[in-house]
């Protein structure tokens, strides 16, 4: 076999398209950024840092994240040890940065997932200010990629609201990345495609990125719990100063001290809320918040 | 302290590293077992079947150890250990029994540290469900990577299906370890148990960030053709070699001294190629490696060549090139002229860049002939004999016995080697052209063979300088995924 044979006849390539499910050569790179005892102030430093590193790149994505992470950086990347070697120079320089800020080390922490398209349709433009990325464990090897992806773009039509499957290495296979400006909505979208496909997925789990300096849309409120975690590891939080959107507190036995029920119309409002509850309680290590759906009603018979 | 109290120390410290790792195996065990998902895909793999899966063995081989530290010691797991009840026992009791009980305890705990290895290695993506709690744990690259280990899993259960391994079954997980043991990297290694009647394939942890190195897993395969598990005069049970290649191997040794004579007088003594000669073991243990390769090229295809070179191309050390030479001559005798183009410009290259470093460290040949003539000689004798002892082993030692050279029941009238291959590696030429192409697109092939679709990434590879290269999600897609079938085909 010579050399020749690498250049495939545009035949060839089309009729590989046709049939055949592909996965996109280049990568998004998904940065999740854990921090701990840090506030607003320091999050914009990062956020500088990134700007600032990543000014050639394609940057998709930098915001808030909901859950364990804080912070979340997309970018795309043709090379995973390129990408890989960004992502490991971000997290040391911000972790220098910040001592210094601080006084104090190894208050970041950063995860990487290394996505890529799967029947890429269309360039990856992203400007919504909510951003979804649901892990999908497959249950067998026998997976239409074809089928799924078949179903996103009947989903996609007609909506601002967009998914897109990604696969990448981990035993959650496959991300579907959703987006748009209503949080809800996105989050209806990931459902009706839970329901469809749930016989090709076990499980999934789902991590909701606000866009930075950017507010979503509300259609109807939002509920989540922000479980918070004590620097002593024990005691409770006097909230007469804090934000209406806290309901209830609650002592856990977990791994957080607290657990604050939170309803709030945007995903904007619950995250400032958060920022001003680390800054108005030196006593917080860090928070965790976990987004919840509108309740679940019973389906007509 | 007297005789029995000596032996109580040691047998105690035994027993309670004994009884510690033991218990870990069965948390191990539960916990892996548990952990395995039955309606997804199987990055831990199911190593029980309540027969001969792994866990089946070990379960067993817990119950032996069991026993003997019962009846060897009167030490019993459910109660402290107690010296005047161990006492009886312990003056009938000797130094071999402890011996006995610590080997079989050494394969215990083996297994222990692989499982615990590949269990962390293969649940590290669990952190990612816990979308609101705990703390970021994974440490690798990315937050998991199990993909690349049911890939090695798909491909070493292919290898395996396509070889007829007469000791042990493979213990069906792959791990990836640190080289820390070997001390370079040493790209993959075998290892049986003699009493587990298992066998481990690791890879050197590297490995897994280029997939074309999977392709090692067929050379590990090749290893468990030569092995057999035997008992020595003392009554040690261990793994050896089977005497059919020990005699392969005195075959090759002999020629080597003819070989070598006529260098003889011309002050060959201070080359390094001759002093080997001081070390037969070193020849012996590098000769079992290039018979590996000839099994992993037979299943596995020429690439293993490319494979192995480029693992070991730092390494230019005399005797590793033999065997790549004699690999190469192997290879050129069994496959068409036109693949193996490359790979004769490389072993040149290689032999080029020896001389290099055999200059600037003075050890030129002491004949100022080029070192590229002794070790193609030796190299090719390497492979002609194992291809004349393998069609014809009568005719060069006539009247042996096929009992004494562990070839009981095997018909060797064409050829012994072909006795341990089910399946050998054929790829057509349009195969070869859609699995490249389409690695190349990143389209996933989950249909065919693993070992085609290693085979064809290293084709595209080795055509690419960097930027078309093949897409390694959709070979890993490809290969974790894997439906082929080989009974449909």
């Amino acid at each position: 076999m010579d050399g020749t044979a690498i250049l495939i006849s545009e035949k060839m390539k089309n009729e590989m398209s046709v049939n055949a499910p592909r996965i996109e050569l280049t990568h998004h790179a998904i940065m999740w950024i854990s921090t701990k005892g840090i506030l607003e102030e320091h999050e914009e430093k990062v956020i500088d840092i990134i700007k600032e590193k990543l000014a050639d790149k394609n940057l998709v994505f930098y915001g808030y994240c909901f859950g364990r992470f804080d912070l979340i950086i997309e970018f795309i990347e043709d090379s995973a040890k390129v990408a890989s070697h960004y992502v490991c120079s971000l997290q040391e320089k911000i972790e220098k940065e910040l001592s210094a800020a601080l006084g104090k080390e190894n208050v970041v922490c950063s995860s990487l997932t290394l996505a890529c398209r799967v029947n890429p349709r269309g360039k990856d433009n992203s400007n919504k200010p909510v951003r979804t990325y649901t892990f999908l464990m497959p249950k067998s090897e026998g997976l239409d990629l074809n089928e799924i992806t078949d179903f996103t773009c009947e989903l996609n039509k007609d909506s601002s609201t967009k998914v897109e499957l990604y696969w990448n290495s981990s035993s959650y296979s496959f991300i579907l990345i959703g987006e748009g400006n209503v949080f809800t909505d996105v989050f209806n979208k990931i459902l009706t495609f839970r329901k469809r496909m749930r016989n090709d997925f076990a499980e999934s789990c789902t991590y909701v990125g606000l866009r930075w300096g950017e507010t979503d849309e509300s259609e109807e409120d939002i509920r989540a719990y922000t479980f918070v975690k004590l620097k002593d590891g024990f005691g409770e939080l006097n909230l007469d100063k804090d934000s209406s959107i806290w309901q209830e507190q609650f002592k856990r036995l977990g791994w957080s001290d607290i657990c604050l029920e939170a309803k709030g119309k945007t995903l904007k409002e619950i995250k400032s809320a958060i920022l001003e509850l680390r800054k108005n309680h030196d006593d917080i290590l860090n928070t965790s918040t976990l987004l919840l759906s509108q309740k679940q009603e019973p389906e007509n018979e | 302290m007297n005789s029995e109290e000596s032996l109580w120390e040691a047998v105690r410290t035994l027993w309670m590293k004994y009884c510690g790792i033991s218990d870990e195996y069965r948390m191990l065990r539960d916990r892996w077992l548990y952990l395995y998902k039955e309606v997804s895909i199987p990055t831990l793999p199911y190593l029980k079947n309540k027969e001969n899966l792994t866990f089946d063995l070990l379960d067993n081989h817990i119950k032996e150890l069991d026993q003997l530290f019962k009846d060897k010691f009167n030490l019993k797991r459910g109660v402290m250990e107690d010296y005047t009840k161990s006492l009886p026992l312990l003056r009938k009791s000797s130094l071999r029994d402890h011996s006995e009980i610590e080997v079989r305890f050494f394969d215990l705990s083996t297994y222990v540290g692989l499982l615990k290895l590949a269990f962390f290695q293969r649940t590290a993506s669990s952190e990612i469900s816990h979308v609101a709690s705990g703390a970021p744990k994974s440490p690798e690259r990315t937050i998991g990577n199990e993909l690349f280990y049911l890939a090695a899993d798909k491909c070493a259960k292919r290898y395996h299906e396509c070889l007829n391994i007469p000791y042990g079954r493979w213990d069906n997980f792959i791990t990836f370890a640190p080289p820390i043991g070997q001390g370079y990297f040493y790209g993959a290694f075998y290892h049986p148990s003699p009493y587990l009647e298992l066998f481990h394939i690791s890879m050197s942890e590297e490995q897994k960030y280029f997939v074309g190195s999977y392709l090692a897993l067929a050379h590990e395969f090749g290893h468990g053709v030569l092995t057999k598990k035997t008992t020595t005069p003392e009554g040690d049970v261990i793994t050896d070699k089977v005497n059919w290649y020990k005699l392969l191997f005195e075959i090759v040794w002999d020629g080597m001294f003819d070989s070598l004579n006529e260098f003889v007088g011309r002050r060959c003594e201070d080359c390094i190629i001759t002093k080997y000669t001081d070390s037969k073991l070193s020849y012996f243990r590098q000769y079992e490696q290039f018979i590996a390769d000839l099994f992993g090229f037979r299943v596995g295809g020429p690439n293993i060549l490319s494979a192995l070179w480029d693992i070991s191309f730092g390494v230019t050390n005399e005797l590793e090139l033999i065997r790549n030479v004699a690999l190469l001559e192997y290879i050129y005798a069994h496959s068409k002229r036109r693949e193996i183009r490359g790979l004769i410009d490389r072993i040149n290259d290689l032999l080029d860049r020896l001389d290099v470093v055999r200059a600037e460290n003075n050890k030129l040949c002491p004949t100022h002939t080029n070192l590229s003539e002794c070790i193609t000689k030796i190299g090719g004798l390497w492979a002609n004999i194992a291809m004349n002892v393998d069609k014809d082993i009568f005719s060069i030692i006539p009247n042996r016995n096929l009992g004494n050279l562990d070839l009981e029941g095997y018909d060797i009238s064409s050829s012994i080697f072909s006795n341990f291959i089910k399946e050998e590696f054929k790829i057509k030429k349009s195969e070869e052209t859609r699995l490249v192409d389409s690695l190349l697109s990143g389209i996933p092939c989950t249909d065919a063979d693993p070992r085609h679709i290693l085979h064809c990434y290293y084709e595209a590879y080795k055509k690419s300088k960097g930027e078309d290269r093949p897409s390694y999600p959709a070979t890993i897609q490809s290969l974790a995924f894997n439906k082929y079938n080989k009974e449909e085909k």
